[in-house]
């Protein structure tokens, strides 16, 4: 698993395409580039610069500690929040029945 | 350097979104501006022929320049707050996390991006 981490690393273009292929969530690619050096600048993620043999050097990103430690905080919240909507939805839901 | 900035449209872009940037520290000017450059080599060298249309569509998937400075120009300065990372940095960094982002990953962040709110989401 750690090896799997490791080496999930992507260059930009690679990266900003994967990310415009999630539907709905991306409307301008080049934007994403402003948002990965925000990540670099947080520390999130490391970039390095890799030979490329169809061009100039490549720029790859890759998890830091601090970006893992930061999707794992996310994730937990993310459970807090889906659990408490999912709740009120089921609080709706009998509502709703009762109602009728 | 490769031929493909001497195409009209490209040029053109670019010259708008280094304008664009003069908001931005020289540096993070000229960083991104090579950024998006560099981006439309990539997408150019890997479409086939480059027409007019493979062009046109490359800079129309980028967005407009001023979009893109406007990105840029977010929280340059203020610290993230605590436990408000936005909706697109989250997908970026599962994209890191998971070496095949692929459907499985894109169907459950589509899920995210839809219930999930936060000024610093992207464009979306």
């Amino acid at each position: 698993m750690l090896a799997l981490l490791r080496d999930a690393e992507q260059y930009g273009f690679e990266l900003v395409r994967s990310l415009s292929e999630v539907d709905g969530l991306v409307t301008s690619e080049g934007t994403i580039y402003p948002l990965l050096t925000r990540l670099r600048r947080d520390q999130l993620v490391t970039t390095f610069w890799r030979e490329s043999k169809s061009g100039p050097p490549r720029r790859y990103y890759q998890l830091t500690d601090a970006g893992r430690a930061a999707l794992t905080d996310f994730t937990r919240d993310w459970a807090r929040f889906r659990d408490g909507v999912d709740m009120l939805l089921g609080m709706e839901d009998r509502h709703d029945h009762s109602a009728h | 350097m490769t031929t493909l900035h001497t195409d009209p449209l490209v040029a053109d872009y670019l010259r708008r979104l280094d304008a664009a940037a003069a908001v931005l520290p020289p540096q993070r000017r000229a960083e991104l501006v090579a950024e998006i450059r560099e981006h439309v080599d990539e997408a150019l060298r890997s479409t086939g022929p480059v027409d007019e249309v493979a062009v046109r569509n490359v800079l129309e998937r980028l967005g407009p320049p001023d979009e893109i400075v406007d990105a840029a120009g977010d929280r340059t300065g203020l610290p993230p707050e605590r436990g408000r990372v936005g909706v697109l940095e989250v997908v970026a960094l599962l994209a890191l996390l998971i070496p095949i982002v692929g459907w499985l990953v894109g169907s459950v962040l589509v899920l995210l991006s839809r219930t999930w709110t936060s000024p610093g989401a992207g464009s979306a």
